[in-house]
């Protein structure tokens, strides 16, 4: 099965971490053997939001910041499908981060992936909510002041139930990492280093490699401490999956279990319903 | 498109005419020049006629006047099937550089012409020089002719495609004919050389066709140009015949377009104009106006449902409203209760009967009670000529104060001289298994220490068999899901939480989701991602969060994604007075969203209409892929007025939905401008949503005419949506017209009756329906009632082409009372009378 979108007009800048994220992506579809009707990409504004376009796949690309509310309603219309928000760190972390709070605390099972560039590449190089302090920009003259967002001990203490983070220098153990994401039950946060080569000189694929470094082979995934402990690491950032645990997604909470555009109006029930109130 | 479906679209049998050009489809179907989707009989609609233009008489600016419609997109299996055959690629090149067809033609046309004339010389002087001279050329003619068929095929086969054009088939035939000519002639000459010159029967045959070949060179000739250079008569004006003969041609292809159902078809409404008053509705009728004060958390509404049930019980018809303050203990609220003979839907200023439930209410309520009786416990030592003070205090100190309320209700039941047996079953009804034996016993004291203050007894009970009793939250709700909403993102504001609780009361029966969204931003995205993936989405929410919403319209707009709002109003700006009401949101509604797009605004004004209305308000959405505003308002939504039953069955339930096939296109160009909507998972396409400009795909394009088509598409909407708007109900009685929209409709209805007014009420709010406002032009003088102080819904009127005489506005947060709008009107209509 492909996952390329013929005939289109690329317009990420040759380098970008963008694109090797687009071929993970395809590749791990075709790994796990997905159909290409079955998902759906809901992305906002911005250059990792850009990603549907360029992948064969049902896509809804909508407002900056507001993708994780309709990948929310469109798994609990239709939870056959398997969903997926897309898009950067301004995205989901600024412009939609009471979003971001709320779909980890309503565990709805998309898998959420944020391209993490430290940067804002469409609006031309200003600070993103992860840009570290001390970066410049022609906003922040004198360089960034704010402490650095982090999205992954903000996400383990809004009790998410996966929490991760991966390089795209270090494909492999990305594409590693979003296996597991999509195998996951419930919503899961793949954070994802993606160097801008256009706007951001600091954090380039060099700065990522050597300040990185993945999570040993005997980690536990299931213990919260560690992993609050793990996320606050930012002199070397741990690579890989931080923390998971089992539990109850929102489809199932709510017992949703079919497409609603199969519900049939019914109008006994309806003629019941008025006349019991009026 | 691919180039597959770009061939569908050939021109024929009623289907459009699309060619393309450089990657882009422009759409030929209405032009002169493409009679039938062909183009100078050799080129045919459907196909990609990049690599003809080479060879065309005039250049790429002839596209500069169509509409581009989508892009090419090459289908890769069919450039592979090309390199299969490189020797077609090969003898291409080699024609494109020496052209045989054109250089080995003429001469077999030259020669046939040359023998045929120096045949007439020979006929008359039969001289042998003439006679050799005409076989020769009349031979290498031949010989000629031959080679420069196997050169025309060639061509044929290279730049045409073998295509079978008229001027083809005639070429082809000529030249067969022309061949056959040329070897009987040779023939004859060759074995019977004498016959040329005696002109026995061979003789004959031998000089009819050196001639007959001089007629089917010309024919040759004259096709060949016509196929090089085309028919110059074709390029002139076409003549009238030819633009009837397209007229036609249109509506047989717009026959086959999916056509706007009617209102009627959508929705149990005719679209009507109401000529006469309609009111059974007597200008003079009995009526009891009790008003009930207290500050909140005192059970004022339990107390009202408890009087609507026995109302009810009586066959009397009320109407009960409420205004409280933002406060949930303490603070001051009044239940306005009007009993008449008459379906009213408005409550009166002015009591008959006030009940107080603490000392401060007195003074909340004094100036509406100046001729009522006013009730209340001894203790309060109210100063009212009218004060009918009640023990109530010592009369339940066994039983419990909470029971007080119980004990009013007795005691106003006594008062209204009901049947005690009516309040008794209403109270067993409300306190089934909540202390019925207590407060059973607070409502019989209640009723033994009253007496008759009213003569009710002696009113027309006219409440029929199938009318009951609902507030306007409950109506909508119902007609929400009698429209199929199956989803609800809501973020809670009042006073449109009724909605919300009421639509989550109902979700288990229903199938429903519901969903508290942690703000309006989020619940109107995930009412659009339920649209999306095929679920009929609502998010309810009043000004502020609506407000907030503004994006989110504007993203409907153009990713043609249905959305479906709830707003009932409440007076502004900011926070306001949030729990009173106005219809100050007109304007915002209207305006919500960057950008241009259709959407739709109604507003209900009494039960039925907001049954049939949040019915239709989905179908609308789903039908026309717009934003569609249900406008309420604190007042619509919190009073509980007269209903009938309704046929469900009637209410057409419409799924525009559409199995997708694998060549489906989410925004192609339709002539409606509206595309047959699929959704992911449901059929053989992936389904895109675009928030960017798109092409038919939905891929993102800045190309100007492709903007300008989609442009073009979705202003389409509105036209569609002014025809489809319901007509406005006049109800004619005087050249006065008093218009009003939405929840006024009660308010007037009564009080243009008792004035005898023209009333003209508005549940279709935008986009208004020119036919329809014309109509109202012939009124003489027009006044707009309304709850605001702008007058917005005037100004829409004026901005319409209506010239508005007089505003009679309000925004004191009150909805508008019968008797004080009727002192109002009387006032600004004496003059104009």
């Amino acid at each position: 099965m492909s996952f390329d979108r013929k005939n289109i007009d690329n317009a990420w800048c040759p380098g970008c971490g963008n694109f090797v994220i687009l071929k993970l992506l395809k590749s791990v579809f075709e790994e796990l053997g997905f159909e290409n009707k079955e998902i759906v990409i809901v992305s906002g504004i911005g250059q990792a939001a850009k990603t549907p376009y360029y992948l064969d796949v049902n896509m809804f690309c909508g407002l900056h910041g507001r993708a994780l509310p309709v990948a929310t309603s469109i798994k609990a219309t239709n939870p056959n499908l398997t969903v997926i928000a897309e898009g950067g760190d301004g995205d989901m972390y600024g412009e939609g981060g009471n979003h971001f709070i709320n779909a980890a605390r309503r565990d709805i099972d998309i898998v959420h992936i944020v391209h993490n560039n430290m940067v804002y590449g469409l609006t031309k190089g200003q600070a993103s909510p992860t840009s570290q302090r001390g970066f410049k920009t022609g906003v922040q003259v004198d360089g960034v002041s704010n402490e650095p967002f982090n999205p992954l001990s903000s996400a383990l203490s809004f009790d998410a139930r996966f929490v991760s983070r991966c390089s795209v220098t270090d494909k492999d153990h990305a594409k590693d990492v979003l296996k597991q994401a999509f195998s996951h039950r419930g919503y899961a946060l793949v954070d994802i280093f993606q160097p801008c080569v256009t706007f951001n000189k600091v954090n380039g694929y060099d700065f990522f490699k050597e300040n990185s470094y993945k999570l040993e082979e005997n980690y536990d995934k299931t213990d919260i401490k560690e992993a609050f402990a793990k996320s606050l690491q930012t002199d070397s950032f741990p690579l890989g999956v931080l923390y998971q645990k089992e539990g109850e997604s929102f489809e199932e909470a709510h017992h949703i279990k079919s497409a609603l555009f199969e519900q049939k109006r019914d109008s006994k029930k309806l003629a019941q319903l008025l006349q019991s109130i009026m | 498109m691919k180039e597959d479906e770009l061939k569908k679209y050939n021109g024929k049998n009623g289907e459009k005419a699309y060619v393309a050009y450089q990657g882009k489809i422009y759409d030929v179907t209405d032009s002169s020049f493409w009679k039938d989707g062909e183009h100078q009989d050799m080129h045919i609609a459907g196909s990609d006629l990049t690599s003809s233009m080479e060879s065309a008489p005039h250049k790429e600016e002839v596209f500069a006047s169509f509409k581009v419609v989508d892009t090419l997109e090459k289908s890769p299996q069919k450039s592979s099937k090309e390199e299969t055959h490189p020797l077609k690629t090969r003898l291409k090149e080699w024609y494109k550089i020496y052209h045989p067809h054109p250089i080995t033609v003429h001469f077999p046309i030259a020669l046939h012409i040359f023998a045929g004339l120096f045949n007439v010389l020979f006929l008359f002087d039969k001289n042998e020089v003439y006679g050799q001279m005409v076989f020769y050329s009349f031979s290498i003619a031949t010989v000629m002719g031959a080679v420069a068929m196997v050169f025309g095929i060639l061509s044929w086969w290279i730049n045409y495609n073998l295509y079978q054009g008229k001027s083809f088939i005639i070429k082809l035939y000529t030249s067969v004919l022309t061949l056959i000519l040329g070897a009987i002639g040779i023939a004859i000459y060759t074995y019977s050389k004498s016959s040329v010159y005696e002109m026995d029967f061979l003789g004959i045959v031998y000089h009819l066709s050196i001639f007959a070949t001089v007629a089917t060179v010309v024919i040759l000739g004259y096709y060949g140009g016509k196929i090089t250079w085309g028919d110059p008569r074709t390029k002139l004006k076409p003549s009238p015949k030819a633009l009837s003969d397209e007229a036609t041609h249109r509506q047989k292809v717009a026959s086959k377009l999916p056509e706007i159902p009617s209102t009627k078809e959508v929705f149990d409404i005719e679209p009507y104009i109401k000529e006469d008053a309609i009111f059974e509705t007597e200008t003079h009728f009995k009526e009891i106006n009790i008003q009930i004060a207290g500050p909140a958390g005192a059970g004022l509404n339990a107390l009202a449902t408890l009087i609507s049930k026995t109302l009810k019980k009586e066959k009397l018809y009320h109407f009960i409203t409420s205004e409280y303050m933002s406060r949930v203990r303490g603070g001051m609220s009044t239940t306005f209760i009007r009993v008449a003979e008459e379906p009213v839907e408005a409550a009166k200023w002015e009591s008959d009967i006030a009940i107080i439930l603490d000392k401060d209410a007195y003074t909340h309520i004094a100036k509406r009670a100046q001729n009522a009786f006013v009730v209340g416990d001894s203790s309060f030592k109210i100063d009212h000529k009218n004060f009918l003070p009640l023990d109530v205090k010592n009369r339940i100190k066994d039983i419990g104060k909470i029971y007080t309320n119980s004990y009013l209700f007795g005691s106003l039941i006594a008062m209204l001289n009901l049947a005690f047996e009516s309040g008794e079953s209403a109270i067993k009804e409300v306190f089934k298994d909540k202390k019925l034996e207590e407060n059973l016993e607070a409502f019989q004291k209640g009723f033994e220490d009253s007496e008759s203050k009213s003569d009710i007894a002696g009113f027309t009970r006219g409440l029929k068999d199938n009318e009951g009793f609902l507030n306007g939250t409950e109506a909508s709700g119902v007609g929400f899901i009698s429209g199929g909403v199956n989803f609800v993102s809501s973020y809670p504001m009042s006073p449109s939480t009724g909605v919300l609780s009421f639509m989550s009361k109902q979700a288990s029966k229903f199938g429903t989701v519901v969903e508290q969204a942690e703000d309006e931003i989020a619940g109107f995205n995930m009412m659009l991602g339920a649209w999306y993936a095929g679920g009929r989405g609502l998010t309810t929410t009043s000004g502020g969060g609506f407000a907030l919403m503004s994006e989110g319209m504007s993203l409907s707009g153009m990713s043609e994604t249905p959305a479906l709002i709830y707003l009932a109003q409440r007076p502004g700006p900011a926070t306001g007075l949030p729990t009173r009401t106005e219809q100050g949101d007109l304007n915002l509604a209207l305006y919500a969203g960057h950008g241009e797009f259709a959407k739709a605004l109604l507003a209900p004004g009494d039960s039925d209409e907001a049954l049939k209305l949040a019915h239709l308000s989905a179908n609308l959405a789903d039908f026309f892929q717009i934003p569609v505003v249900y406008m309420s308002d604190q007042f619509f939504s919190d009073s509980i007025r007269v209903s009938k039953e309704l046929d469900f069955d009637k209410l057409e339930f419409a799924n525009y939905i559409q199995k997708s096939k694998s060549d489906y296109k989410r925004y192609k160009i339709e002539k409606s401008g509206i595309t047959p909507r699929a959704v992911p998972g449901f059929g053989d396409a992936l389904v895109v949503c675009t928030s960017d400009e798109h092409d038919e795909r939905g891929q993102i394009t800045e190309d100007y005419e492709v903007r300008e088509a989609m442009v073009e598409k979705r202003a389409k909407k509105l036209q569609k949506l002014r025809e489809f708007a319901l007509a406005p109900k006049i109800y004619k009685r005087d050249t006065i017209a008093i218009i009003g929209w939405g929840s006024t409709k009660g308010v007037l209805k009564e009080v243009c009756n008792k004035l005898n007014l023209t009333h003209i009420h508005f549940s279709w709010i935008y986009p208004l329906n020119h036919t329809h406002l014309e109509k109202i032009k012939e009124f003489t003088k027009l006044i707009v009632v309304e709850n605001n102080q702008e007058g917005q819904f005037a100004q829409l009127l004026e901005k319409e082409g209506l010239e508005i005489d007089q505003k009679v506005v309000s925004s004191n947060g009150f909805a508008f009372f019968a008797d004080s709008l009727e002192k109002r009107l009387q006032e600004c209509t004496k003059e104009m009378k």
